[in-house]
């Protein structure tokens, strides 16, 4: 055997916030996230990341870690994981989700906009505009010709639509 | 999920108190090694508007039912233009194919017992497909068109959320050839092809990524039709009129089964697939390519290729090919000395004969024909059954035993899987 027996030491990382706040991450757990994984590879160890703040940095952060220790029988483990994670308010969903698009954390985006779309499938039209932050640009006259061409969309099933923006 | 780095345009501030600040993850980072800012500490938060960019509200989209898209086409102009357009429908129904959520089940009811003619009106309905249960609690009536009356529809195929329909519109008393999407309710006529009535065709419906057109081939090959056998394609998109293609001379019409088979030619790996009769030989599957449109052929084994034989008593009541969970399968019913039995096998490789592998058997002498419909995700398969004696009366089953009860023996019934999408009847030129 070669003499020269190489002890990985896990390789870390420092992720800092837009705030300025840094945390220490193992490289392996890190890169998940393509952005981090292409600045690792032009030899960053300290990852500034200014589109993303403290409060959902470690959640990311807690995502991460949590599916790095992926294996075969765990897999129910983090499927709870993840059914609690999304328990969140919109507005949180909605910076978690900016920042797994811009962090390029593949399962993390996939599992947030299902998240989205469990959610909002049943809301009423109002509700939409409220939790996307969305001005309705349409004339009465033009809205009603939408709601018309797809009038039974709108009307079965009237009594399952929830109003509410949460 | 296309790879683009977006900043985020927006600078979301927030300044939280410090002390709320419980993570465990927080407080195990080496605090001595790591320099740590202080923050300011604001009491008031700054409650900001975060947009979402565009490719994520599009992510959030394709994963949405169509009818809630439907609905949300009036939250404004841009959400009605994104669900709209053209890139998106496809989104969604590459999504939509893969999710069991969006399988659903149409099936045509006509009852025969009704006095009047216009009494005879065929109702579609709609049920989701996520359970063996579902299928049965969930059944909504789907309404068809307000332009037409369908009188005796059936159904001829279904291919990324479209169904093929032909029925009799008692108001103008033409013969229609449709094609539906059950989930935007939008329909368009087509042309008819040459080879009418329609009732002796079995056909099918498929998407050709080579000239990216939905292609539409009939052929003559049911129990009423008897002559030379003639194939017709439609391209959907290019060319408004059906073309005449050759049929092997050397292939003959699967005799005494119900439909030769099949209630719909089996599209998978680009080409629909029938099962014919080597003349002098046993049955094979015949295959059409829908973008070259060369046939081609697939073996079976000898123990699929039961004949009606006098001396072993053997009758094969009904045979075909279908499709499941992507792979092409074959399946028969038959009669042999005495026991009812079917039979269905999986083709693991498709078109290497040895892969042919039994995946459900039934000793049942009661069955009649018995055609695979849907594979639920605990494995199970959906058959549609008729027995011998009430061959009009159609019973769903799994392999695991019968469930489900069908209204009355004088109901004329269809059914066929489809995808929910938007993809639109519209866009076809030939209309």
């Amino acid at each position: 055997m070669a003499s020269s027996s190489k002890t990985e030491q896990k390789k870390m990382l420092i992720l800092k916030s837009s705030e300025e706040e840094e945390f220490e991450i193992e490289e392996s757990i890190a890169v998940q996230s393509g952005t981090i994984k292409n600045m690792v590879e032009d030899d960053f160890t300290l990852i500034p990341l200014p589109n993303v703040d403290t409060e959902t940095l470690i959640k990311i952060i807690k995502y991460m870690k949590k599916h790095g220790e992926k294996t075969k029988s765990n897999e129910k483990d983090i499927e709870e994981f993840d059914k609690e994670f999304v328990k969140k308010s919109f507005t949180e969903l909605k910076e978690l989700v900016l920042a797994a698009n811009y962090l390029h954390i593949t399962s993390l985006i996939d599992l947030l906009c299902q998240a989205f779309a469990d959610r909002i499938k049943n809301k009423s039209v109002k509700a939409i505009r409220e939790i996307f932050g969305i001005p309705n640009d349409f004339t009465p006259e033009e809205e009603a010709e939408v709601y018309e061409q797809h009038k039974w969309a709108h009307e079965e099933g009237k009594e399952h639509i929830d109003h509410s923006a949460y | 999920m296309t790879s683009l780095l977006i900043c985020n345009k927006l600078n979301v501030q927030k300044r939280f108190d410090f002390d709320a600040i419980n993570d465990e993850s927080f407080f195990n980072r080496n605090i001595e090694e790591v320099p740590k800012k202080m923050m300011n500490i604001t009491a008031n938060f700054q409650a900001i508007e975060i947009q979402l960019q565009e490719e994520i509200i599009v992510e959030i989209l394709s994963r949405l039912p169509v009818r809630s898209l439907h609905r949300f086409k009036c939250v404004s102009k841009y959400w009605k233009a994104l669900i709209s357009d053209p890139y998106f429908r496809m989104k969604h129904l590459n999504r939509a194919k893969n999710d069991r959520n969006s399988q659903k089940n149409l099936i045509s009811k006509t009852c025969f017992d009704k006095k009047k003619t216009s009494d005879k009106i065929t109702h579609f309905y709609s049920s989701s497909l996520s359970s063996a249960v579902q299928l049965f609690e969930d059944e909504k009536e789907v309404d068809f068109s307000p332009n037409w009356t369908p009188w005796c529809a059936l159904i001829l195929s279904s291919c990324d959320g479209l169904v093929l329909i032909k029925f009799l519109d008692l108001r103008t008393g033409k013969v229609i050839l449709s094609l539906w999407n059950p989930s935007t309710r939008e329909s368009v006529e087509l042309p008819l092809p040459r080879l009418v009535p329609l009732k002796h065709c079995i056909c099918g419906m498929g998407y050709d990524t080579t000239s990216d057109d939905y292609k539409i081939v009939m052929i003559n090959l049911t129990r009423f039709a008897h002559g030379a056998i003639s194939t017709e394609v439609l391209a959907l998109k290019s060319g408004g009129s059906w073309r005449s293609c050759e049929y092997p001379t050397d292939i003959s019409r699967v005799q005494g089964v119900w439909d030769c088979g099949m209630d719909y030619f089996a599209f998978i790996h680009g080409a629909f697939h029938w099962v014919g009769c080597r003349l002098s030989q046993c049955y094979i599957v015949v295959s059409f390519n829908i973008s070259n449109e060369v046939y081609g052929e697939i073996p079976l084994l000898d123990q699929m290729c039961l004949n009606f034989d006098r001396k072993k008593l053997t009758d094969v009541l009904d045979l075909g090919v279908s499709t499941l969970e992507g792979m092409l399968c074959f399946y028969s019913t038959y009669y042999k000395g005495g026991e009812g039995s079917f039979k269905l096998w999986v083709m693991r490789d498709y078109g290497v004969k040895e892969s042919w592998t039994i995946l459900v058997s039934i000793q049942d002498s009661n069955l009649y024909s018995v055609r695979p419909r849907y594979r639920f995700g605990d494995g199970e398969v959906l058959l549609r059954c008729r027995h011998r004696g009430f061959i009009k009366f159609i019973e769903y089953a799994t392999s695991r035993g019968p469930f489900g009860v069908w209204p009355s023996r004088q109901t004329h019934m269809q059914d066929v899987v489809y995808t929910e999408s938007l993809i639109s009847p519209k866009l076809f030129a030939c209309v």
